[in-house]
């Protein structure tokens, strides 16, 4: 029996942990995910945050132009209301006679004028008639005719 | 640990328990033992409900002119605990609000008070003054106001709104329910400052405005009617009148004038709460002579008379029971025809036209008339009048006979005029509209002229115009309207009274109805004035105002004259 030659090189040895363990990739991975999804919910929040705050604004800016136009529509409901008390007949007739020196009709007289009679109705002139060949030969040679449809 | 060191700590250890103790009694008092009623004064505070107030629609005239309106204005009131120097601020708000300093201060320094409103209705000038003043404890807060333009212009067709913001009288209280509109609500979650907080949940149900009122009133006829009326009283020192102006084709009154009136700006300023109702449908009179065309209009259709058909006209006509009905100053005008007692205004004339009729036909013909009930006007407080009709309590031969003359029978003005209108416009009876258009944003609802019923023939409209033309060519010498032929009866009614009909100065109503022009009849035109003391004729004392009324009135409307005419009397050419 013939004992094998050992093969010194091939035998390796079982290499000793000396310094700090690796994490596994898969670790690495999972934290990776988290900080995402981290980041993802703070802006998300940040997003909701800044929308709420938006609304908000703009439920207070409604208001604000609600209770202008409510402002600017009592402002016209009183110009209205002035309008119409300067348009009083009574204030007119007064400026009437104060400021123009009208003074109430004292004499009217009617004319009656006869109504001129009645232009007569334009007729269009006959359209010109032209035969089934001269209509042929103008659409063969492309010739066009312009005819007025009423008088100028 | 030394014995003061002890000691010390204890008191402080006391000291935090009893703070720790009261910190404690005041979280559950808080929590437990208040909680559901502070819980529930904050959920009031911060769920508040607001009433939004509508919008009250305009009151419009036939040519678009604004007559009722609402503006700005503002109520002053004061939370009491907060005003600091009641004394003070009442002297500094007595001369703005227009309330003695005394009042305000008894109302600041009322017990039990925590709120109180000072005044109402501030015009936005004196608002500002006030807010200027910074007063503590003064609180002002916008309300609106209903203001009319025209100040008194109408004002009993018109009406008023009351501190309440309801129409009361007119058409502000006939069509309060279509003008006045419908307040919406607001309940949402509140800051602290009130304001609905846009994301919390609410509920907002908007207002609904009220419609305008587009009125049959055309402004510059109520204002002709107005000023005639006004100078009519003042020449004749009545104590009032009234004015219709009516188109005969439809019903739709173009004027109503009545004096005395009153500004519904200051409604509240009115003594006598009797002025708000409109005479012109609330007040019957003894229509006097103005009302023998309705005799005529029933003697002629039923064939009893003819316009030539002549009776003999004494000075009075005697009853079986001996009782004398005279013509007016006891004249006798011997015989006469029809068209004649309608000229002469003959009593006996007329009483022999109702003495052929009959009392049931003639009672059945006055009712067909329209009269002794209402109009059926789209205004509120319309009375009936009186009509004594045959069995009952107020009938007897003698209300019978004067009934033909209009004396024993109780009319309101607009009756008069829908019955004369009616022989105008050939014999159909209209029923009398002021609204013509609701306008509701797009929508617009338009009031259709609505014929009641057919009272006389056309032949008998026919008829009785041409004798009320010839009739007001007789006061010619009195009033006219050069160029136009136009109907028209004179009246001068003796007014009753708890003792008989009164007598001396200022106790009749003169009037005047009539229409026009007879070629085409357009306008059916009431002159009454109350009392008159320059002349107690009705030709006199309303017949010059008729005329200058219908002047205008056809001038106005480019209604061109039938007759050559190239000048107006002087004098009555004021509108």
């Amino acid at each position: 029996m013939v004992a094998e030659p050992v093969d010194r090189a091939a035998v390796q040895v079982r290499p000793t942990l000396v310094g700090r363990r690796v994490a596994p990739r898969r670790s690495r991975a999972w934290l990776g995910v988290l900080l995402v999804l981290v980041a993802t919910l703070g802006g998300l929040c940040l997003l909701y945050l800044e929308q709420t705050s938006r609304v908000v604004e703009l439920g207070y800016e409604l208001t604000r132009l609600q209770r202008n136009r409510d402002q600017v529509a009592l402002e016209v409901a009183a110009l209205r209301y002035e309008l119409a008390r300067q348009q009083s007949l009574a204030r007119v007739e007064e400026l009437a006679r104060r400021e123009y020196g009208m003074v109430p009709l004292r004499k009217a007289e009617s004319l009656r004028l006869a109504r001129p009679a009645p232009l007569p109705t334009p007729v269009p002139p006959p359209r010109s008639e032209r035969s089934w060949w001269q209509r042929v030969q103008d659409a063969l040679l492309g010739v066009g005719h312009a005819e007025a449809e009423t008088n100028p | 640990m030394s014995d003061l060191a002890t000691w010390r700590l204890r008191v402080i250890f006391a000291a935090l328990v009893l703070l720790a103790s009261g910190i404690g009694y005041r979280v559950i008092s808080f929590a437990v033992l208040q909680g559901p009623v502070l819980a529930q004064r904050a959920e009031a505070f911060r769920f508040r409900e607001d009433v939004v107030p509508a919008h009250r629609g305009e009151i419009l005239d036939a040519r678009g002119r604004v007559l009722a309106t609402d503006v700005p204005a503002d109520r002053v009131s004061a939370i009491v605990r907060e005003v600091e120097d009641p004394q003070r601020t009442a002297q500094l708000l007595a001369p703005l609000i227009g309330r003695p300093a005394e009042e305000i201060l008894d109302a600041l320094t009322q017990p039990g008070r925590e709120w109180v409103v000072l005044q109402r209705q501030l015009d936005p000038a004196v608002s500002a003054q006030i807010r200027a003043l910074d007063l503590p404890g003064i609180v002002l807060d916008p309300e609106p106001k209903r203001a009319y333009p025209m100040g008194d212009f109408a004002s009993q067709v018109l009406g008023f709104v009351n501190w309440e913001y309801r129409g009361a009288y007119g058409l502000e209280a006939q069509y309060d329910a279509v003008v006045g509109g419908v307040p919406g609500q607001l309940v949402g979650e509140r800051d602290l400052a009130g304001n609905v907080i846009a994301l919390a949940p609410s509920s907002w149900n908007p207002p609904q405005d009220g419609a305008t009122l587009v009125l049959t009133i055309d402004s510059a006829v109520q204002y002709l009617a107005e000023s005639i009326l006004e100078r009519t009283i003042q020449d004749q020192r009545a104590t009032g009148g009234t004015i219709i102006v009516m188109d005969v084709r439809t019903g739709a009154i173009l004027a109503m004038a009545n004096r005395p009136s009153f500004d519904p700006n200051r409604f509240r300023e009115v003594t006598d709460p009797s002025l708000f109702a409109n005479p012109a449908i609330g007040a019957a009179y003894e229509p006097g002579s103005t009302f023998k065309v309705i005799t005529m209009a029933l003697g002629l259709d039923a064939g009893v008379v003819q316009p030539e058909t002549v009776v003999e006209g004494g000075a009075y006509r005697e009853l079986p029971d001996g009782t004398k009905i005279f013509n007016a100053l006891h004249q006798a005008f011997g015989p006469e025809t029809m068209t004649e007692v309608l000229i002469h205004s003959s009593n006996v004339g007329a009483m022999e036209v109702a003495d052929r009729l009959g009392p049931e036909r003639f009672a059945e013909g006055i009712q067909r008339f329209g009269f002794g009930q209402p109009t059926d006007v789209d205004l509120p407080g319309e009375i009936n009048g009186i009509v004594n009709l045959p069995g009952s309590p107020g009938w007897s031969l003698t209300t019978f006979y004067t009934t033909s003359f209009g004396q024993g029978i109780a009319v309101t003005p607009l009756q008069l005029v829908t019955a004369v209108a009616a022989i105008a416009n050939g014999g159909v009876l209209m029923r009398p509209y002021v609204v013509q258009e609701i306008r509701r944003g797009d929508r617009v609802a338009v009031t259709q002229p609505q014929p009641v019923r057919r009272v006389i023939s056309e032949e008998t409209a026919r008829t009785l115009t041409a004798m009320l033309a010839e009739v007001m060519d007789s006061y010619a010498g009195r009033f006219a309207v050069p160029g136009y032929r136009i109907a028209a009866k004179t009246g001068t009614a003796e007014i009753p009274g708890p003792q008989g009909y009164e007598r001396g100065e200022g106790a009749t109503i003169a009037s005047v109805v009539g229409y026009g022009p007879v070629e085409d009849p357009r306008f059916c035109v009431l002159v009454k004035i109350d009392r008159p003391k320059g002349s107690p004729w009705g030709e006199r004392a309303a017949g010059p105002a008729f005329a200058e009324l219908f002047r205008q009135l056809l001038l106005l409307k480019g209604i061109p004259p039938s007759q050559p005419v190239t000048s107006i009397p002087s004098g009555g050419s004021q509108p």
